[in-house]
Parts: C-alpha cells; sequence; structure tokens
C-alpha cells in the first residue's frame, strides 16, 4: 500500500487549499478556544476549565471537515477519480490510504490546536482570574488525546459521507448539517428525554464528552464511551464510503 | 428592460425545472420541513395540575401576563394625582448572611390600577434599583423616562394619564405620558413595591445553569398625596400570586421558591406616621418566555434551509463547473441581469415551496402539541389565521428563500460550490452554536449581525428588555424584533448579490 | 501484450451502451476506434480499465483483467479525458503522484514532458491556466509515464492545433513501431485516415466493421464506376440493358454499380456511345465511416441538414 500512500500524500501536498485548510482548523481551534475562554470570568461561576479553553474545536473541526470532503469530492468534481483509478486500479486500497492520509493529517493538526489551546487558553484563564488547571493530569491528557482523535474521527466521518455522495459540496453540507444543526435543534426541542437522547447520540455532542473532567456522573454518556459513538458513526460511513467506491463505476 | 428580465428570468427557470435532480433536491426539502417539524412537535410533553385556580392572568389585550406585587393604595374616582417621594428603595436577596447581590429590576413606584385583580390595566411611573426611573402601562409598554427621580407623581385626566418627575419636590418635569382607556372611573391608587428573583447563571459550551434566588423590593414613602375623588383609606393588599405563575414551560431548574422567603423577609406593608414601607416579589410584565410553540412549530425551516443551501449553490457553480455559464452569458450577455434572474426564480421557487410545506407541518405540529399538553390555558393555541403565526410561517419561508439565493450568489463570488456551501452553513448555524458559549452580551451580537438573526421571524413574542427576563440564546431567544431580524439576511443576500454582480461583470467566464 | 475484448455489454437503464462488443488491439500497429458520438467508444475504453463494470463479457489486458493487473501504468497508459486534472495543481505534480502511485522515478517526469513539449515553465504553472492543447498534452504525457507496453487514448486530438495534430500522428506511429499496441479513438475518420493500421468501427454499442483501411475502402468502393459522357440518356439505356445499376450525378455525368470498369467500356463501345471518361470509384475513408454508420449514428440530422 505504500505506493497509493505516496500517491495521495503527495496529491493532497501539492494543492494550495490543503495547507489554507489546515491553517484554518489549527487557527480557529486556538482563537476561538481563546475567545470563549476570554469572554468567561471567574464569577461567572466554577468551570470545567480544559474543556472551555479546548471548546474551540467545535469550530475548527468545519474547515477539517471541508478538507477532509475535499479530497475525494474534488476527484468526482475535477475527474481526476479517472486517473487515479487507472493509476490505482486496487479500490480498497486507494480508500485506504486516503483514509490514512486524511485522519493523519487531522491529527497532526489536531495535536497543534489542543497544545497551542491548551497553552493560549491558560495564560487567557489566569488574567481572568481562574486559578490554572494541570496539564499533566489524568483528566486534561484525556481531554487533549480525545480532542485529538475526535477531529480525526471526523475527519474519517467526512472522508466516508463524501465518498458515497460523491460530491464535495453535497457532502459538507451533510456533514456540517449533521454536526451543527443537531445541537441547534436540541434547544427548541420540547421533550426533555429527546434532548437527552439526542445529547447522548448526535455526533458532535457524544464525541465532544470526551472533553469532559468534571461531573462525569451527569454525562449523557462516559468520556471514553461517548467517543465511541462517535468512532461507530466514522466506522459506518467509512464501511459505505468504501463498499460502494469498491463496486460503483467510477 | 422588463422583457429582457423577464426573457431572463423564463431562461433560468427552465435551467432549473429540468435538471430533474433539483427537483427533487427541493422536494425533498420541503418534505424534510414537514417531517422534521412534525418530529419537533412530537415527543414533547408538560405536567401541568391545571385546575382552573391556577389560571394565568391576562392582560387588557388578552395575552398572558405576569402580575405581582404588594399594592397600598385607595380608591380614586375620576381624575385625580398622586404623588410620593420614594425616600428609598432596596433590593433583598435572599442569598446566605451578606446581602451583597441586588436585582437590578427590583422596583417601586406609584400606580394607577383597574381594579386589585391581576391582569387588570394599569399606568405606574416607577423607579427601579439598576435601570433608571419609567412610566410603564399595561405589562408590554415600557418607557424610560429618567435616570433618576425621588419624586414621582400621576395625573389623570379621562384616559391620559401624564407622569412628572422631581428630585426636590418642587420643580417638576414632565417625564411622559401615556393614554390607556381601560381604566374605569373607579379606580385604584396607590404605591407599590415588587422584586423578580434573582438569576444566576452558570454558562458553558453547549449547557446552561440558571439558579434563581427569591428576592424582595423594598420601597420607602413618604409624603404620599393624592388628589381628586374622595380622601379614603389605605389598604394593603398583594396583588396576585408571588413570584411567579408557575406557568407551565416557563421558569428554569432551580425556581419555584416561595415568595415568603425563607430568611425572615416578608412581604407586607406598615403605614407610620406617614411613612409607607412596601415590600413586595413579583414580577410586572408580560409572559415570560416559555415554551415558544410557533418557533418550536416552525423548526423544519432549519431543515429545509440546509438543503436548499445546496441546490442554491449548485445552480450557480454547476455553471462554471461545466462551461454552461459561456452558453449562457453568450445567449444572454448582460451579467447582471442573469444573476438577478436566478435570484429571482431560485427565491420565489423555494419560497413558495417553503411557504406551502410550512403551512401544511404547522397546523399538524399544532395539534401535536396540544395533544401533548401544550394547550389553552397554559399555552395560546396557534392557527394559521393567527397573524403572528401567519407572520412566522412566511417570514421563515422568506428565510430559507433567502439563504437559498445567499448560497447561490456566494456559489457566484467561490465559483465553488464546496466553498459556498460550506460559508453559508458556517455563517447561519455556527453562531447559534457559538452564542450557547460566547457571554451573554457577545452571543447577543452575534445573534444580531449575523444572518442568524433572521431565526428572530419564527418568535411569536418579542424580547421585552424591560423585564429581568434575559433572551438567553441558549432557550432559542433570538434579540432583534422579527422583520428587524429578517433584514439581517437581506442584507446580506443584497451585500453578496453586489459583489457577485461586481466579479461577474470583472471576471471572464 | 495486447487487449482483448470479448462480448462485452453495458446497460445504462433502458439504453444499452455496449451490445456485445468485440475485438482485439494487437501490439506493433495503430488500431483506430471510431464511430458517432455516443456510439460505446468512452464506455468500452472504461470498462477495459476496470472504470466501469460491464454486465457481461470482459475485457483483458496482457491476459488478465486489468484491476488485477500488478504494475498497471507499466501495461497501460491511458487518457480518457484531457480536463480530468485539478485545475489547483501544478502540472508537474499531476505527473508526480501518478509516477508515486506507480512507484516510478522522478527523472521519467522530465522526460515524458520533454516528449509532449512541455518542457520548460509549462510544467511548473497550475493547470487551471493551462489550454485546452497543454492539457491534451499533460494527459499523454500521463500515458506515457510508466513506459507502457499498450497506450489508449481517446480522443488525443481534440483541441490540438495543426502542428499538434501532426506531432501527435508521429508519435502513435513511432509508439506502433516500438512495438506497442496503440489505441485510438476518434469520432472523425479522417483524424485516423493516414495513422491508423487497423480500425474498429462501433455503432449504438455494436462492432459494425473490424477490418484494415484498405480493405474497408474496398469495400465502401464497391466495384463502382464513374463515367463521363455527352450522351447520358443513351449511355444509361445501354448500360441498363447490359445488367448495370446506373445514377445520375451530374449533367453529364453518371455512376455505374454492377459492371466494372472494362465491361463498362465494352458496352458502351458495342453501342457507340459517346464517353469521355471511364473510371474506378475511389470511395474515400469518410465516405465508408458514413457508409457503415448511417444507420448506427446516435444522433441523426434532418434530411436535408448538413451531416
Amino acid at each position: 500500500m505504500t505506493r497509493e500512500l505516496h500517491a495521495e500524500w503527495t496529491k493532497l501536498r501539492t494543492l494550495s487549499s490543503t495547507a489554507w485548510l489546515l491553517l484554518a482548523t489549527c487557527a480557529l481551534t486556538v482563537l476561538v478556544g481563546a475567545l470563549v475562554t476570554a469572554g468567561t470570568r471567574a464569577s461567572d461561576g466554577p468551570q470545567d476549565l480544559p474543556k472551555l479553553v479546548l471548546g474551540g474545536v467545535q469550530y475548527g473541526q468545519a474547515t477539517m471537515v471541508v478538507l477532509a470532503c475535499l479530497v475525494v469530492g474534488a476527484e468526482y468534481g475535477s475527474g481526476t477519480i479517472g486517473p487515479t483509478l487507472v493509476a490505482m486500479p486496487r479500490r480498497l486500497r486507494v480508500f485506504a490510504a486516503k483514509s490514512v492520509v486524511v485522519s493523519g493529517l487531522a491529527c497532526v493538526v489536531g495535536v497543534l490546536g489542543v497544545v497551542g489551546s491548551l497553552l493560549v487558553g491558560r495564560v487567557v484563564l489566569s488574567s481572568d482570574g481562574f486559578d490554572s488547571f494541570p496539564l499533566t493530569d489524568g483528566s486534561t491528557l484525556r481531554a487533549a488525546a480525545g480532542t485529538v482523535l475526535y477531529l480525526g474521527l471526523i475527519a474519517l466521518l467526512s472522508l466516508g459521507l463524501a465518498t458515497a455522495l460523491r460530491d464535495s459540496g453535497v457532502a459538507i453540507m451533510v456533514v456540517l448539517s449533521v454536526l451543527y444543526a443537531v445541537p441547534v435543534l436540541t434547544r427548541l426541542l420540547s421533550s426533555d428525554h429527546w434532548k437527552w437522547r439526542l445529547e447522548k447520540y448526535a455526533p458532535m455532542k457524544a464525541g465532544l464528552s470526551v472533553q469532559a473532567t468534571k461531573n462525569l456522573a451527569a454525562l449523557p454518556l462516559s468520556p471514553w464511551h461517548g467517543l465511541g459513538v462517535l468512532a461507530l458513526y466514522a466506522l459506518a460511513c467509512l464501511c459505505l464510503g468504501a463498499l460502494l467506491f469498491r463496486w460503483r463505476d467510477a | 428592460m422588463s422583457t429582457l428580465l423577464f426573457r431572463q428570468v423564463r431562461a433560468e427557470w427552465t435551467k432549473l425545472r429540468t435538471v430533474r435532480r433539483w427537483m427533487l433536491t427541493l422536494l425533498a426539502a420541503a418534505v424534510a420541513m414537514v417531517v422534521m417539524t412534525l418530529l419537533g412537535a412530537a415527543g414533547g410533553s408538560v405536567q401541568h395540575a391545571g385546575g382552573p385556580g391556577d389560571v394565568p392572568p391576562k392582560g387588557p389585550d388578552g395575552k398572558v401576563v405576569r402580575d405581582a406585587f404588594q399594592f397600598v393604595h385607595q380608591e380614586m374616582n375620576g381624575d385625580g394625582t398622586i404623588t410620593a417621594h420614594l425616600a428609598s428603595l432596596k433590593s433583598l436577596v435572599e442569598d446566605g448572611a451578606p446581602r451583597a447581590k441586588t436585582e437590578p429590576w427590583a422596583k417601586a413606584g406609584i400606580m394607577v390600577k383597574d381594579g386589585l385583580e391581576p391582569g387588570a390595566s394599569y399606568v405606574a411611573l416607577l423607579s427601579t434599583v439598576g435601570h433608571g426611573v419609567r412610566l410603564q402601562n399595561d405589562f408590554s409598554h415600557d418607557k424610560a423616562v429618567s435616570a433618576s427621580g425621588a419624586w414621582l407623581r400621576l395625573t389623570r385626566a379621562g384616559s391620559r394619564f401624564t407622569a412628572y418627575v422631581s428630585s426636590d419636590g418642587t420643580t417638576w418635569t414632565k417625564a411622559g405620558s401615556v393614554t390607556v382607556r381601560g381604566i374605569t372611573a373607579n379606580a385604584q391608587v396607590g404605591v407599590f413595591s415588587t422584586s423578580p428573583q434573582h438569576s444566576e447563571f452558570e454558562r458553558n459550551i453547549g449547557s446552561l445553569g440558571v439558579t434563581d434566588v427569591p428576592a424582595h423590593g423594598v420601597g420607602t414613602f413618604d409624603n404620599v398625596t393624592v388628589t381628586g375623588g374622595i380622601p379614603g383609606k389605605w389598604t394593603g393588599t398583594a396583588v396576585g400570586h408571588s413570584p411567579v405563575f408557575d406557568i407551565p414551560g416557563v421558569g428554569h431548574p432551580g425556581s419555584g421558591g416561595g415568595g415568603g422567603g425563607s430568611s425572615g423577609v416578608k412581604d407586607g406593608s406598615t403605614i407610620a406616621a406617614g411613612m409607607i414601607t412596601v415590600t413586595g416579589s413579583g414580577e410586572i410584565g408580560p409572559r415570560p418566555r416559555g415554551s415558544d410553540l410557533v418557533q418550536q412549530g416552525l423548526q423544519g425551516a432549519l431543515f429545509g434551509l440546509l438543503v436548499v443551501v445546496a441546490v442554491g449553490s449548485l445552480s450557480m457553480t454547476s455553471e462554471f463547473r461545466h462551461g454552461l455559464v459561456r452558453t449562457t452569458f453568450t445567449a444572454l450577455p448582460r451579467r447582471g441581469g442573469v444573476l438577478v434572474a436566478k435570484a429571482l426564480v431560485l427565491g420565489t421557487t423555494v419560497f413558495v415551496l417553503s411557504a406551502v410545506a410550512l403551512a401544511v407541518a404547522f397546523p399538524l405540529g399544532q395539534s401535536k402539541m396540544r395533544a401533548s399538553g401544550f394547550r389553552p390555558p397554559g399555552f395560546p393555541k396557534w392557527g394559521l389565521s393567527d397573524p403572528t403565526a401567519l407572520r412566522a410561517i412566511i417570514g421563515s419561508a422568506l428565510l430559507v428563500a433567502l439563504v437559498a439565493v445567499l448560497a447561490m450568489a456566494l456559489g457566484a463570488v467561490f465559483r465553488h460550490s464546496a466553498a459556498a456551501i460550506a460559508l453559508v452553513l458556517v455563517v447561519v448555524l455556527v453562531p447559534q452554536i457559538l452564542a450557547g458559549a460566547l457571554p451573554l452580551g457577545a452571543a447577543r451580537f452575534l445573534l444580531s449581525v449575523t444572518p442568524a438573526a433572521g431565526f428572530a421571524v419564527q418568535q411569536s413574542e418579542p424580547h421585552y428588555s424591560f423585564t429581568s427576563d434575559l433572551c438567553l440564546p441558549d432557550d432559542g431567544c433570538y434579540p432583534l424584533s422579527p422583520w428587524a431580524g429578517l433584514a439581517v439576511p437581506c442584507l446580506y443576500v443584497l451585500g453578496a448579490m453586489l459583489l457577485a454582480w461586481w466579479l461577474l461583470r470583472r471576471r471572464d467566464a | 501484450m495486447e487487449i482483448e475484448v470479448d462480448g462485452l455489454r453495458k446497460q445504462y437503464g433502458q439504453v444499452s451502451a455496449l451490445d456485445g462488443v468485440s475485438f482485439t488491439v494487437r501490439p506493433g500497429l495503430v488500431t483506430g476506434f471510431v464511430g458517432p458520438n455516443g456510439a460505446g467508444k468512452s464506455t468500452t475504453m472504461r470498462v477495459i480499465l476496470g472504470l466501469d463494470a460491464a454486465d457481461g463479457g470482459r475485457a483483458l489486458v496482457g491476459g488478465r483483467p486489468y484491476r488485477s493487473l500488478r504494475d498497471p501504468l507499466r501495461a497501460v497508459g491511458a487518457m480518457l479525458d484531457a480536463s480530468a486534472v485539478h485545475p489547483g495543481r501544478r502540472g508537474r505534480d499531476h505527473l508526480l503522484w501518478i509516477a508515486n502511485a506507480a512507484g516510478l522515478p522522478k527523472r521519467r517526469l522530465n522526460e515524458v514532458l520533454e516528449q509532449v513539449g512541455l518542457a520548460g515553465g509549462a510544467g511548473k504553472r497550475r493547470v487551471g491556466g493551462y489550454s485546452l492543447g497543454m492539457r491534451q498534452r499533460l494527459g499523454i504525457a500521463a500515458a506515457l509515464l510508466g513506459d507502457p507496453r499498450i497506450l489508449m487514448l481517446d480522443e488525443p486530438v481534440n483541441g490540438l492545433d495543426p502542428e499538434g495534430i501532426v506531432w501527435i500522428r508521429g508519435l502513435l506511429r513511432s509508439l506502433a513501431a516500438e512495438g506497442r499496441a496503440v489505441l485510438v479513438s476518434s469520432h472523425l475518420m479522417g483524424e485516423l485516415e493516414d495513422t491508423a493500421d487497423r480500425l474498429v468501427v462501433i455503432g449504438r454499442g455494436r462492432i459494425i466493421a473490424d477490418t484494415s483501411v484498405p480493405e474497408l475502402l474496398a469495400a465502401a468502393s464497391g466495384g463502382r464506376v464513374a463515367l463521363r459522357t455527352s450522351a447520358p440518356a443513351d449511355a444509361m439505356a445501354v448500360l441498363s440493358r447490359a445488367g448495370g445499376t446506373v445514377a445520375s450525378v451530374g449533367t453529364d455525368a453518371l455512376t455505374v454499380t454492377g459492371l466494372g470498369a472494362e465491361a463498362t467500356v465494352a458496352a458502351l463501345g458495342a453501342s457507340r456511345v459517346p464517353f469521355t471518361e471511364v473510371s474506378a470509384h475511389r470511395a474515400t475513408l469518410e465516405e465508408a465511416y458514413m457508409e457503415l454508420t448511417r444507420d448506427a449514428a446516435e444522433f441523426q440530422a434532418a434530411p436535408g441538414g448538413a451531416a
């Protein structure tokens, strides 16, 4: 699979949009995290500080979704899917290579964004009058590592859906809608029962429960279970994408 | 000009109509609107003990209101004047020993009211702890008249009420006047005091914790004089229940503490040596934002909007991708006209489709919600014939159409559907989510300046800023009034169209 | 190494795109693959390359299905659609990822860029700024990258200027001379007249001819004789009696079918009908093709319209 990986990596590397989108993901994560942290005062009451500081990933993920959808959507859009499959007729390998490259990039950017968020966030927190939080604490590390994985899983979910849909625009719309519209809907629901269910099973809500470091008992899902739910969604999307990619005419 | 535009509109309509995928997607958007509206309406339930005694009061216009305060009053027949000096106004928040906290909306002042029944028409000139002196009447009308002023005077002449404020009791300035026809000749006049519960918020990304603490307003008056009518005796009355009505669907977790107070503060009034001290709790004003059944009954619009974004942007970007734009511009060289025609066709199609879908879904959703407990008397009954509901439906359809056109215009700007779709979704959806995480001021700002502000058109009741109720994005409250809110996405569409027009003229096809 | 196509069938809904297509592309020859638009040329090529799956039949490259080849780019170089390039990528980078996919050394990039005439600055520019002809050359460069034994080019002449057309003819001939199998599709027979050794003509998903160029021409000529005479009416009468079918094609020109040149001259001489010229009619490749595909054209022009 080395050749497939090499080719897919070359494809991504040689497009300037890749670098911009990765940069935007990282910058949005850090900046929005800092903004939200700056807007919170110690007098507002006790906070889950690591979660607060890492909140920017909710917005940084948008550009990651765009990138992951473009990785396969742009191939169909520009027609390079033809040359790709002529050069690499083993489709499942191509798909696997794409998944590895995209999720790998997402994780690298995730690490940068998370480390940046934590460092900037601690500075902002001290100016807000909060006691800072330990970086090496087990729950903080879980939140940090979980956020990186979250970004990787979101990328895989997007890739799978975009492969199934074969159109980057439509795929971006579907993924962003699923991620963002569900929380908006949740606010308006009249039924607490449904709210609870949505909080539990909506991909973004479930996945981000990995960021919690406090009041774990009150969460609908424990941190790792939440991330597990997201992983199942990502896996389902990947399988769907792989199946269609393998069996459908290019 | 008009025939040319007509030709362009026809050409664009043919283009839209003949791509089967787009028409199917638009139909899917309509179906999504209906289905999601019904899903959003389903499953809700409300526990309402629901005896006739619990019927919340209705204001003069028939809307549910809050009307709870401590009133020291006497009868005034016909025209007359009441004057009072508010010697002190204190807010007592029952929160532990050090009473450091104050409720800015604790208030005391003078009032003319059509009887003592909650919900009766009234005019009040009142001073607040944190928001100055205000002239209010009939629950939903408010005017800030002065920053301060301890001497208050209200004069009645028929249905005309004039307010005066003075700092020393000798020089009076007219502060404003209102006409209120609902107060009969036999009115109750006097001094009152009250305070809404003090709310504290803990806002986190995606979660909101509210603690309501009982609070009292204590007003001490002297030099209270009433002219006109028969000189009477002062009587103290607690008007309405206190502190708030348990209106179903209203109130936050943790609320519901009795106004009687656990720390020994009792509502009531004392009259001694020309001094009247009134301690009251409760709120006078419109029904607080609770479950907005109209807004909840139009949730499908959001989903329709998402689907329509794709059609909107693709209708433009596919022209660029397939080089069709060259054909279009060769056949119709006036590029600005092509853009306008596209906007008209797309906007009208989406609007009609959304309006029909929502008009079908709305009554169904309402009857579903009524079946699960959201029914009179606790909740208003909404139908298609209500102007407010109709406004919300038409407004929602307009919003969906506007977003579609925005996506189309941005498609012309970026010439890439992925960029256009992502940007539209981000500016429409992300503010609503971000608002839950940002401080209230920033959140309100975001919901007023981004296209998300347009969702205000779905609200059946505007946010009244003169009560202690906060406009919380977490509750789905949008700060702007319905039409002002809808104007915001209009401006965005206008801006995007102008940019697209400029770029289309400048760039090669 | 050769391409073997055997009984390919493919349906798109109700439309039968391929209906039993069989032919062979042999090494050392340029095989022209012609047919009207929509006849099934591209679909056949996509099936050979494993992009689309056939509903029936098989397409083998060197005896194996394309998708099972170990080193596909060394076996087949293909250009299906010259515009299938990401506009944001530099031309050279487009070749680079393909080279990486095939495990080819980087020096091949310069070699093929040189070969197609894109050496110098062009390779470093984004493809979005390329002209159609440059994209065509880039696509051919990608096809040549793996030094393949088989080349498959779909409409390679599209968008090329006259100089480019001459260049590509020479390229195709030289590739075949090196012993490679070359399959070139076109919807214009004239483009292939001097290039192709063999012709596979497809129409409505069926192979209607699989032959060499001279055979095709002979078949199309059909033993017709062109005749010029000052007495066409007499000539018609005489030749009809002699068993020919005569058609008037001008004031003093006739064509005769079914007699041959010698018999025509003999019959006219016996009846003393004057004539100035008798010649065996030589059909052009274009005519032959029109003849063959008349019924097979997907989009038939209305009678009287320019075909």
